[in-house]
């Protein structure tokens, strides 16, 4: 009995209570101090873990730094590992049963592991000594692995033991960021949206309300001019028939499930913010660099901390880590610090080819697939057979939803859908780069690096202690035929049988990637909006932010005579919603205008809800638009924003839960209401009502669904309805068990404050900003005590350890962590290290 | 009423023996160590087979004892050494719903364990008594 599972959750009580191999016994290995024999070392390594569980390693030969890291990683987030490489694999199925074959199937279907594969080879072939460190990591990691005789909790319950590490997985990482940030659908979603206004009368809606270019962008780079309203112009692509329409719902709806549902948190949001001043605007006489990505919320955190200093090589770099890689992807060492913010980038092209099933018709014959046929083992059941099917070019075919049965829809249809992607079609040096990023020295060497770093697309900023600022868009951008920053022809699927818009084999060369250094102004920014104005060249950009952080960090920045670290914090917690500095007042002016709004139509539940408002909107209030969990004011306001998008688009309420359609951007909204009031949008039925008509009936609306929203229903004073209630945060530990996870709690922020969290009222947002960082590289000697970095969770992946989520109640309140930046391991004072432990060889 | 001398030697060596089981039941603190939990029945099964020699309940209770003293010192010593009751707090969290109820695996552990003890015991004594029924038949 002691041996059976009790069910699908609970393993057998038996071996998880065994008191030496279960559950009490497990390996937490914190101790002081400690000595570890690693066979493969060259020479010893000196490992400080500071007070927050950050670890230090000193190493005399860059190798043995590399390995040391692979064992840290592994010894803090060995859970996380094995799910890392399980997702990317397709191997989560041998897990939990058939439930995750859709997963499995989606991401061997994206070829994640082969292409990782593919470019180990690539990589041993072209930079063996790369390669080399890289295996110096993964021993690290195999060597915990084969150690450890108490496993985590999480393999406890899930009945599991972890599986040795090769430099393919760790290069196939890459590839799981490279689908995180770029691997869209887009072109599909837009494909169907026009097909659908198109179907329901509303062809022209796409060029006017879906421009590539949303209107009020602030480029990053600042040399290459600005869009005036609402910015570039859609070509319209062929569509389909009702039959392959509803292949592509099932088809987007698979990789949808599959994306949400993976262990390692899907990209759900769109947002980072990164920005630097120069030593002239900086309150310290150097340049201070800020980065906060936004991501996917878990517990635990999507990045490993660490410093890693190396004699041989002179090596000194901190910073964040993916766990399973070993180099610092973002961070600093004592010359430059950098900043990721995603680019959105053009790297993922979708077609359709006429097909048979085995062979597809390009320009003009049939031409047989190729074909691979892997075994995905399944818990409980025959391994299950899965072949993938990719043309001559690199276009990859998207097999049937396996939730849907054997629905072969390229048969059915004559048709097959298949993605050309830059993370699987070139071999990515981005490794490469971020080691060259770890070692620069100065922009010039940077910039070296820089032209080396592939995918994902990322405006990469950048501040040294020389006094040099500056920031490039960079990623692999395939040029395709035809295709221009005016045209932006390739946002549709495209016809890969007559070869539409295919790729020249070219790429946007690094030297004109839309770039600024040391501009005048005195500061550099991106928020994932819009890269480059008008007078760049290339296309290069299919997503972009709304843009209200951008504008909102810009003004911030150049309202500061001399920007302060201080400074910098207040920026980075900052929940300012520029989208309600422009809409409050129209709000509030529709309310005030007895015409527009007359008072037998106010009842007292909206005039107390607009004197919240009105309060809000005061200059003179301190918390003045501000998103705080604790303040009625922005729940009243999300809730008329909303309505005011719905009403506006209220022809679009039939369609509003089709797959693929999205409302318009809410900028478009902000630019009708400022340049067209009069837009037939803004019409009601028959009437042509303005768009203060349409105002009054979303501040009607909201106030009444808000009045009779369970979470506020019993309270009759809006006073009482507290942002917080009706938006949440949460972190959920990767097998989402809820005594694992911290929230839902009371959360501050929108999707457009430089503090974001996003989620629709009543919901619970799990993306922000993955860390914070602050970086002054005004200090000499070595210190960067005036830098702050914090991670919203802790170091360890153990939950019962104190650095499980010992960074985020400072994360909650703004707070930061200290910078210990030593270049010796005997520099650190015992306040700020708890555990000293060595290394070495046998 | 008054023991005779006979009685009360054989009352003392019947609680030696009993405390004696316990004792050989106690090694299977060294069965643990092999991390196959099936194994820790050896233990009572020995001693409820050498000791116990009058009653089944007694069987019972050596193994009980002994195993659940061997598991006790195992337990102490990982909550002493590491977070180990933080651990079971989640782990009883995840199973039960609820949190703070560490004690509780701490507790079931204990008894899980030691019925696995006690049946051992019980076995002991019945292979014990068995042996001595098929010589008394002989």
């Amino acid at each position: 009995m002691l041996s059976v599972p009790l069910g699908a959750q609970i393993p057998a009580i038996g071996n998880l209570m065994n008191p030496i191999g279960g559950v009490w016994s497990i390996d937490h290995n914190t101790p002081k101090t400690m000595t570890v024999e690693m066979p493969f070392l060259r020479g010893s390594v000196t490992v400080m873990k500071d007070v927050n569980g950050i670890p230090h390693i000193y190493a005399q030969y860059e190798s043995d730094a590399y390995a040391t890291m692979g064992y840290l990683e592994a010894h803090d987030r060995m859970f996380q590992l094995e799910m890392e490489r399980r997702e990317i694999s397709g191997l989560l199925s041998q897990l939990v049963g058939s439930e995750a074959l859709p997963l499995d199937e989606f991401y061997r279907n994206i070829r994640l592991h082969s292409a990782g594969v593919n470019l180990s080879r690539y990589v041993e072939a072209t930079d063996p000594a790369l390669y080399q460190l890289i295996g110096n990591y993964t021993a690290g990691i195999n060597y915990v692995i084969s150690t450890t005789t108490d496993l985590p909790l999480e393999f406890h319950l899930l009945g599991f033991e972890p599986s040795p590490w090769t430099v393919g997985d760790v290069l196939a990482v890459e590839k799981l960021m490279d689908e995180q940030l770029t691997f869209n659908y887009d072109d599909i979603q837009q494909t169907l949206l026009n097909q659908t206004l198109v179907n329901q009368g509303y062809g022209a809606a796409l060029k006017e309300l879906y421009p590539r270019v949303t209107p009020f962008q602030k480029p990053i780079t600042v040399d290459y001019g600005h869009y005036t309203g609402a910015g570039g112009e859609n070509l319209i692509s062929p569509f389909a028939s009702d039959q392959f329409a509803s292949n592509l719902v099932s088809l987007m709806d698979w990789m949808q499930y599959a994306q949400q549902n993976s262990p390692i948190p899907a990209f759900e949001g769109y947002g980072s913010n990164n920005w630097v001043v120069s030593s002239a605007k900086s309150a310290t006489g150097k340049p201070i660099l800020c980065n906060d990505p936004h991501l996917g919320w878990s517990l635990p955190m999507i990045w490993y901390e660490a410093q890693m200093v190396a004699a041989d090589t002179n090596l000194d770099v901190q910073g964040f880590a993916l766990p399973g890689t070993p180099f610092i992807v973002i961070g600093h060492n004592e010359n430059v610090a950098w900043g990721f913010t995603n680019a959105g980038c053009d790297h993922i092209d979708w077609y359709q080819y006429k097909t048979n099933g085995t062979s597809y018709l390009y320009n003009g014959s049939m031409t047989p697939f190729k074909m691979v046929t892997e075994e995905i083992p399944v818990k409980g059941q025959d391994d299950v057979s899965f072949t993938i099917k990719s043309t001559d070019d690199g276009v990859v075919i998207m097999a049937p939803d396996p939730r849907n049965g054997p629905v072969q829809y390229e048969n059915a249809t004559g048709v097959a859908i298949g993605f050309k992607w830059v993370a699987i079609v070139v071999n990515t040096t981005t490794y490469s780069a971020i080691y060259g990023f770890d070692h620069a020295i100065d922009l010039a060497d940077f910039n070296t690096a820089l032209a080396k770093f592939s995918m994902p697309s990322q405006n990469i900023i950048y501040g040294d202690k020389w006094g040099d600022i500056a920031i490039r868009c960079t990623g692999l951008v395939p040029i395709r035929y035809g295709v221009t920053n005016a045209s932006n022809a390739c946002r549709f699927l495209l016809n890969g049988s007559s070869g539409e818009h295919g790729w020249t084999g070219q790429f946007i060369p690094f030297a004109d990637l839309p770039h600024s250094v040391n501009p005048s102004q005195g500061y550099l920014a991106s928020a994932n909006q819009l890269s480059a104005g008008p007078a760049y060249s290339y296309y290069f950009q299919d997503t972009m932010d709304s843009g209200y952080r951008a504008r909102r960090i810009n003004d911030l920045l150049a309202s500061i005579p001399k920007v302060s670290v201080a400074d910098m914090a207040r920026i980075q917690f900052d929940v300012y919603d520029k989208s309600a500095a422009w809409f409050v007042p129209q709000i509030l002016e529709v309310f005030t205008n007895k015409t527009e709004f007359p008072s037998p139509q106010k009842t007292a539940l909206i005039n107390q809800s607009i004197a919240i408002l009105q309060a809000w909107n005061d200059s003179s209030n301190p918390n003045q638009y501000r998103m705080y969990a604790n303040m009625s004011a922005p729940a009243i306001f999300q809730a008329i924003i909303d309505y005011y998008m719905k009403d506006t688009f209220d022809e679009f309420a039939p369609i509003a839960t089709t797959p693929g359609f999205q409302y318009p951007d809410i900028t478009v909204l902000e630019n009708l209401t400022l340049n067209k009031p009069n837009s037939k949008w803004f019409y009601t039925g028959a009437n042509h009502t303005t768009c203060h008509d349409v105002i009054r009936q979303a501040i009607k609306d909201a106030i009444s669904w808000l009045s009779t929203n369970t979470s506020y229903s019993t309270i009759t004073d809006p006073t009482g309805w507290l942002y917080g209630m009706a938006h949440k945060v949460a972190w959920y530990h990767l097998t989402s068990l809820v005594p694992l996870s911290v929230g839902p709690l009371p959360g501050n922020g929108s999707g457009f404050t430089v503090d974001p969290s996003y989620a629709p009222l009543f919901g619970t947002a799990t993306w922000g900003a993955s860390f914070r960082m602050i970086i002054d590289m005004s200090q000499a000697n070595h210190e960067f005590n005036t830098s702050r970095i914090v991670i919203p969770g802790g170091e360890s992946g153990d939950p019962a350890s104190p650095h499980y989520t010992d960074q985020l109640q400072l994360y909650l309140k703004g707070d930061y962590v200290p910078v210990y930046f030593h270049a010796t391991e005997s520099e650190f004072t015992a306040p700020e290290f708890e555990a000293n432990w060595t290394f070495y060889r046998s | 009423m008054t023991l005779t001398r006979n009685e009360k030697i054989q009352r003392i060596v019947a609680k030696a023996s009993f405390w004696l089981s316990v004792l050989v039941s106690y090694a299977a603190i060294l069965l643990f160590m092999t991390r196959i939990w099936q194994l820790v029945i050896i233990a009572p099964v020995v001693g409820g087979l050498l000791f116990i020699k009058e009653k089944a309940g007694l069987g019972w209770w050596s193994g009980f004892i002994g195993v659940a003293l061997a598991t006790l010192t195992i337990l102490l010593y990982f909550v002493a050494t590491q977070p180990a009751m933080q651990t079971v707090d989640l782990l009883m969290a995840i199973i039960i719903g609820s949190a703070g109820l560490g004690w509780v695996g701490f507790l079931l552990t204990i008894v899980i364990y030691a019925c696995i003890g006690g049946f051992g015991g019980l076995i002991g004594f019945a292979i014990q008594k068995l042996v001595e029924h098929r010589e008394s038949d002989k």
